[in-house]
């Protein structure tokens, strides 16, 4: 064997070491199920960020099938204080894809973990594992004629609904909070033992997917964006389907308009009268999911131009921001609240409303209208075309549910990203009573000067936001430990004393959050 | 049911249809399991690259998200290159997403497909 076997190892272990884990991993896996070539773990290191590959490179990667397997795997990791972290789909594009949080974490990867273990179409509960992406469940639903609806991210096709709850992702429709319709974990502990939440700790139960909170301590969310545990099995509720989905687009002509659609809709969303995760894009953002793309429209780098934003608006008909909402029920509920809403925006005296029989099959309403309706697809990714190149990193700053708050957190966004020559391409994804500002920081990743700009464009960002008292609820895997400090000393103190409590060897996705007991100061 | 007690015809006909009853309800929780399919099993085995083909690449590339790549004769080695390393927006797919048996399966599928003017 010669001395340097591997190009890439874990923090602080030897090549001797390594391969003494490595054999002990392929005789548990097999040495099928033990990657370890470079052109095995390349796609592993596809990012977007603006960082080097090599930072996120991992020293090998794992397939585990079963619970089992991931109890030896840990047991193994413990024995050599080998860090590894663990993906489900590995489709996190823009909070970093499927690369670890540092180079030399091992991968192990679930993504052959994908048995859809149990759909009740009665209680219209789900019991799936880490691999099953929404595409798989859709399809299964589908097939059985069963009468319930999925909420997914837009990378629906090809992610799956344990890694997006895990990281606390959002959907489109009205159960688009995703961690909030979880029901149920299981959880391989770094010790080896295997927790189940809620309900399910207890012998012969049947309701670990029917009632959240069990007895004691609820501990799901400590689970969620964290390095304590790896969810093995994960239950949610799914949305009946109705008999009738009418989704509508509302078109506002001027940037400004944000103030007044915010007040507008937050009345409509805090009362259900519009039920889903409604969604207010931007120019640019309704652009790019239209595979328009800049090359169109202006030739070398720097802000577009708000003149060309405005040409684009009347070239494609879209508005400076689009309104996404849609209306769930039976026909007569749908037609009460139909004449609510739009009685409210004539009487605001704005926005013009599209219906789905006016849109037709054009884009971006067809594919903003399928994720309302629970229906996969990957259009969304035409906003990657925008700039080309491949860069893009969602910054997403929460904010109040208030015009005059959206408004200031667009102004200052735009601003910042302008400075550093990127657009602003942003949504705003309501909540019940907070938005999720999410802006995709697009740029050319193979431009060394757009690439370094967007590295210090996101810093600002994140500092410039903090300052006004605004943070994000979740970032990619090179900023982790920046946005951990927007959170404050006590909050980190307490996240790694359950980390030395819990995994005491550091061995579960050191990093992921800011909290890694190797480099964490007091 | 106390009734029954004594009367045997009665017992028989009721023990009868408990029978009944208990095959009916096994075959209706049987039912139920394929309905709502208890351990479906696992479906990372593809079956075939158009299968792949038609259940991942076409959501990007027939929309124009990504270039058309059917109707190229695009190398089964350029497909196979281009879905482990990505390229540029192009996500790239590991080995538990995408075996090398059903990649190699999916370049020869959008090798062999011809031009559809659409």
């Amino acid at each position: 064997m010669s001395e340097q076997k591997y190009a890439v190892l874990p923090r602080g272990i030897s090549q001797q070491e390594f391969q003494k884990a490595i054999e002990e991993f392929q005789k548990l896996l097999g040495d099928e199920n033990v990657l370890t070539k470079p052109e095995q773990l390349v796609p592993y290191t596809k990012i977007m960020m603006p960082v080097a590959d090599s930072e996120h490179a991992p020293s090998a990667a794992l397939v585990a099938t079963t619970v089992e397997q991931v109890q030896g795997i840990v047991r193994i990791c413990n024995k050599y204080k080998i860090p590894i972290w663990t993906i489900s789909t590995g489709r996190n594009f823009g909070y970093g894809s499927a690369a670890p949080q540092h180079r030399g974490q091992v991968i192990l990867d679930l993504k052959r973990m994908n048995k859809i273990i149990h759909v009740d179409p009665d209680l219209c509960t789900a019991l799936v594992e880490p691999g099953v992406t929404y595409g798989q469940l859709y399809d299964y639903l589908q097939k059985n004629n069963l009468p319930l609806m999925l909420s997914f991210s837009a990378p629906s096709v090809i992610a799956g609904p344990v890694g997006n709850t895990m990281d606390r992702g959002v959907g489109y429709t009205p159960y688009g909070e995703h961690f909030m319709m979880q029901c149920g974990m299981e959880l391989v502990l770094a010790n080896g033992e295997i927790l189940r939440t809620g309900m399910g700790s207890v012998k012969n139960e049947n309701s670990w997917q029917v009632f959240k909170w069990g007895y004691g301590p609820t501990l799901d969310g400590m689970f969620t964006q964290s390095n304590y545990g790896i969810c093995t099995k994960m239950g949610f509720w799914l949305m009946p389907r109705p008999p009738v989905i009418k989704p509508f687009e509302i078109r506002y002509e001027n940037e400004s308009d944000i103030t007044d659609i915010v007040e507008l809709l937050r009345p409509l969303r805090i009362a259900q009268i519009i039920p889903n995760s409604v969604v207010i894009a931007n120019i640019l953002w309704e652009a790019g999911s239209a595979n328009v793309r800049r090359s169109e429209y202006v030739t070398g780098g720097g802000a577009t131009p708000d003149s060309v934003l405005r040409q684009i608006q009347r070239d494609k008909n879209l508005g400076a921001w689009n309104v996404y909402a849609a209306l769930y029920g039976t026909q007569e509920q749908v037609d009460v609240n139909w004449k609510i809403v739009t009685e409210t925006i004539k009487k605001s005296g704005k926005g013009k409303i599209i219906t789905q029989e006016e849109a037709g099959n054009t884009q971006p309403f067809k594919y903003r209208a399928e994720l309302m309706s629970g229906i996969p697809n990957l259009q969304e990714f035409g906003l990657y075309n925008w700039r080309g190149g491949g860069g893009s990193m969602w910054f997403a700053p929460v904010s109040q549910a208030r015009g005059s708050e959206c408004d200031r957190q667009k102004t200052l966004a735009k601003k910042i990203l302008n400075k550093y020559g990127l657009d602003y391409v942003g949504e705003f994804i309501v909540g019940w009573r907070d938005m999720h500002h999410v802006i995709d920081v697009l740029y050319d990743r193979t431009s060394k000067e757009e690439t370094e700009s967007a590295y210090r464009c996101f810093h600002e960002l994140i500092n410039e936001f903090e300052k006004e008292g605004y943070a994000v609820y979740r970032v990619n895997t090179a900023f982790m430990e920046r946005v951990a400090q927007s959170y404050g000393p006590v909050k980190r103190r307490v996240e790694h004393a359950i980390k030395r409590a819990l995994d005491p060897n550091n061995i579960l996705a050191p990093g992921k959050s800011g909290i890694d007991l190797d480099t964490f100061k007091e | 049911m106390f009734f029954l007690k004594e009367n045997w015809a009665g017992k028989r006909i009721f023990m009868t249809s408990i029978t009944l009853s208990t095959i009916w309800l096994v075959l209706f929780v049987y039912m139920i399991e394929e309905a709502v399919g208890k351990d479906i099993g696992n479906s990372d085995q593809w079956s075939g690259g158009r299968n792949v083909y038609d259940t991942i690449c076409q959501h990007c590339h027939e929309t124009g998200v990504g270039p058309v790549i059917k109707g190229r004769q695009l190398p089964v080695e350029y497909i196979t290159h281009v879905v482990r390393h990505g390229f540029r927006a192009m996500p790239a797919f590991p080995e538990p997403y995408i075996s090398n048996e059903d990649l190699k399966s999916l370049g020869q599928y959008i090798q062999q497909t011809t031009s559809e003017k659409k």
